[in-house]
């Protein structure tokens, strides 16, 4: 919620300059999307036949069965264009085999189905019964979205925030610098240590520490207790007080232009800091974006290693470099995997070692790990207020997945879906606590 | 929603569209709704607090200002809001939904 | 009726024959150069697997035995059939000793397998009718399913034809000259095949035609799933 006169300079949009010219957001859309089969096979456009199986992998649609939320049918807003201007068929006998011109409407309409009724999770492109990558193609559909200048108004606002101040809600340094220093204070009381600091932009450490701006406005609890867990491990860290955001709301847009200068930015920071190595918080989309669709943006590979904090705490515990107690996390703990870290960022397995050495009983939900299900708020769902009645009755299979474990805290190593997740403890009556894996960590530093 | 005969609308994210049409009253119906069913001495003051800092400068205020200004602890502010600061304090004062993952 | 019955059952045979096997070609090239680049660009933590699970996956498919066991059972005894029916025609070619280890009259199956097939492709049309395919599905999906269903149909009818009412006119010796003539491009029909109101010979024509349209469609219609499976399997991340 920046102030809303001055947004929409910066990020101008080829075919939204000025008098909106609908028929070259179309040709912007059209061109992204034959460049974008060009590089992905077309032949993941047109290979799904219609069998319908892919319905009940789809959160959106579990909760509300309805067909307009049936996987193949919302890829289908956008192979239908496909098969119209690149296949035989669809040029000749566009009306046998569905294939549909793209019009400023029909953009539109493939607007309302990307962000709105997907959340770009990947669960039912990985139980298809063909294998056809359907979050991709979904992915494509934003890209057009966003070359044509459609992308939702909450989303767009978010990029511009990240683009113009650094970090998506627009935290002043000063204010990033003032918390910093309050939270310190608060730790040095809390663990009784008074060397204890959170270092900002020091030079020649080994790790670089990226956050979700949430953590310095909204909820410190997880960046002060990744504080005193490095502090706890003598760790050589620090904090940019410049580029501080893991977060990377062009991703989830679909605006890649933006998503590589975002990811540049961190990564030019790490260089001018002379880290050995970037550590993202507990971010899924972050994960994702920064770690494997970075190198791709920017064309090459980083200086520098990249991994995300539970890889860390990780090896923190295995190789003794903090001492843990698992009874102070007596109550029963559940694990969500966030759809970006786990089935699309390959990390299931450090976090739950964290987990069992950590906990005193924790327990799996099901299905669980790449399988599991998305929270609901994924995509970029949460910044989208136009959405929010979808966003949260989609939730309620995670609800239930949360509410059959009988768990009280469920942990997440992301702080998107954690806010997904209090929200639905709260409209569900889960009665549940929601906590980054960090937390509990330091919860149970001896 | 009604609230004292005024009709409030809210947005799907469950903000108020006119923060114009905040007073006591709403709050109060908002924090039921938060599953807060009695705003205390504390909830009062965060609230107004959020409100007065908003009025201001037309943004949410982050957390250590609420702590720090009104003396609260950084921990206790989730216990008063279940839903933390932005979603929940905030919604009760009021306030459009804050930009970005909250 | 003559002629038309010959150009039925030669001169259309190899236009479809030519236009399936190019038709396929082409788009397999397409695929082979297309799955080269996406496994270049392929983003992420993926663990491509290699050919042979890919194999097995593209015909097992394992995520719908995990999630639909019922629908998997069918789904795949389906294929089976029809998979035994397109190598039943083998031996309308020549003899084929291997598959003779079970011995059976010519027609595989003795009729069996027409009539599964003929049932599972009705249940597949049918469920297009239902929610939440019918809305789903595009008009070429009923017609491709209706070609089929023909196919079938005229194909045991043949069989059936010859088994239970002793049509004994157009017989397997029969379906060996005119096939083993189409491939070996000296195209020979059998007098009873062009005999008005001899026997079936009707129904014979109407098989053909119907499959020759079928195999004019393969390339370019989602039939291509038959070929499409296996860079599908090989791309999927685990
Ligand atoms: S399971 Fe795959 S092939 Fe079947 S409808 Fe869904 S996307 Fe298409
Ligand atoms: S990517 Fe996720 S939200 Fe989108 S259609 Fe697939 S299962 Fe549903």
């Amino acid at each position: 919620m920046t102030k809303r006169n001055d947004t929409h300079e910066s990020t101008e949009v080829p075919g939204d300059e000025g008098n909106p010219a609908p028929e070259r957001g179309v040709n912007a859309a059209l061109a992204e999307l034959a460049a974008s089969v060009r590089g992905f096979g077309a032949f993941q456009m047109n290979a799904c036949v219609r069998c319908g199986l892919c319905a009940d992998t789809c959160h959106i649609y579990r909760a509300e069965p309805d067909v307009a939320n049936l996987p193949a049918m919302k890829a289908s807003s956008i192979t239908s264009v496909f098969r119209r201007y690149h296949t035989f068929l669809g040029k000749r006998l566009p009306g046998l085999v569905g294939a549909r011109e793209l019009t400023a409407e029909r953009i539109d309409e493939i607007r309302d189905v990307v962000y709105g009724r997907c959340t770009s999770c990947g669960r039912c492109a990985s139980n298809c019964a063909l294998g056809v990558d359907l979050r991709h193609i979904l992915q494509v559909g934003r890209r057009m979205c966003a070359v044509a200048g459609r992308i939702p108004e909450g989303l767009q606002r978010t990029v511009d925030n990240q683009l113009e101040t650094g970090n998506q809600m627009a935290i002043p340094q000063e204010e990033f610098l003032s918390t910093t220093e309050w939270l310190s204070d608060d730790l040095k009381l809390e663990m009784g240590d008074d060397t204890l600091r959170i270092p900002v932009d020091e030079k020649g450490k080994r790790i670089l520490y990226v956050i979700n701006p949430r953590e310095v406005k909204f909820f410190p609890l997880s960046l002060m207790a990744a504080a005193g867990v490095f502090h706890a491990a003598g760790e050589s860290w620090t904090l940019s007080s410049k580029v501080f955001d893991v977060t990377n709301y062009g991703f989830f847009a679909g605006d890649e232009a933006s998503a590589r200068e975002l990811v540049r930015r961190v990564a030019e920071e790490a260089g001018a800091l002379g880290v050995e190595q970037i550590i993202l918080s507990e971010c899924g989309h972050g994960y994702r974006s920064f770690r494997w669709e970075g190198p791709r943006w920017l064309g090459r590979e980083y200086a520098v290693p990249v991994s995300s904090v539970v890889e860390l705490l990780d090896e923190y515990i295995e190789c003794g470099r903090v001492q843990v107690d698992r009874e102070k996390n007596a109550e029963r703990v559940t694990l969500h995997d966030p759809c970006n870290l786990v089935r699309l960022g390959g990390l299931s397995e450090p976090q739950r070692r964290v987990l069992r050495k950590v906990t005193l009983d924790f327990v799996e939900m099901t299905p669980n790990r790449e399988n599991n299900f998305c929270c609901g708020g994924g995509g970029g769902m949460l910044s989208m207020s136009e959405y929010g009645d979808r966003r949260v009755a989609s939730g309620k299979v995670k609800a239930d997945q949360i509410r059959a474990t009988g768990a009280k805290i469920v942990a997440t190593p992301c702080h998107n879906c954690a806010d997904q997740l209090i929200e639905l403890s709260k409209r569900y009556h889960l009665g549940v606590e929601i906590q980054a894996v960090v937390e509990l960590v330091y919860n149970a530093l001896c | 929603m009604e609230v004292d005969g005024k009709s409030i609308e809210f947005d799907k994210d469950g903000f108020m569209v006119d923060p114009g049409l905040w007073d006591e009253a709403v709050a109060a119906a908002v924090a039921v709704d938060e599953g807060i069913d009695e705003l205390s001495e504390t909830h009062w003051k965060i609230v107004k607090f959020i409100r007065e800092y908003w009025k201001e400068h037309d943004l949410a205020p982050p957390v250590r200002l609420i702590c720090k200004d009104l003396g609260v602890g950084v921990r206790d502010i989730y216990k008063l809001f279940t839903s933390g600061p932005a979603r929940g304090a905030c919604r009760v004062a009021g306030l459009p939904k804050p930009d970005g993952c909250v | 009726m003559q002629s038309v019955y010959y150009i039925v059952l030669v001169p259309m045979v190899y236009a479809a024959l030519a236009v399936f096997i190019l038709g396929t070609l082409w788009h397999g090239l397409r695929l082979i150069v297309g799955l080269k680049h996406a496994l270049r660009v392929v983003v992420g933590p993926a663990k491509n697997p290699n050919m042979l699970r890919a194999v097995c996956d593209a015909f097992l498919s394992p995520a719908t035995l995990k999630n639909h066991p019922v629908r998997w059972v069918f789904m795949v005894s389906f294929h089976i059939v029809l998979f035994l029916t397109i190598l039943g025609h083998l031996e309308l070619v020549g003899e084929v000793g291997v598959m003779q280890v079970v011995r059976h009259d010519v027609f595989l199956g003795g009729g069996i397998l027409g009539i599964l097939l003929f049932a599972g492709l009705l249940f597949f049309l049918f469920r297009r009718f239902h929610a939440p395919l019918a809305a789903m599905s595009e008009p070429g999906d009923y017609y491709l399913l209706i070609l089929l269903l023909l196919i079938v149909l005229f194909g045991s009818q043949l069989h059936l034809a010859q088994r239970l009412f002793d049509y004994s006119t157009i017989g397997v010796a029969e379906y060996r000259e005119y096939l083993s003539g189409i491939l070996t491009f000296r195209p020979a029909l059998p007098e009873v095949f062009t005999e008005d109101f001899v026997g079936h010979s009707f129904l014979l024509v109407l098989h053909v035609f119907c499959a020759n349209l079928f195999l004019m469609l393969f390339p370019w219609s989602k039939l291509m799933h038959a070929i499409l499976a296996l860079p599908l399997a090989r791309l999927r991340r685990r």
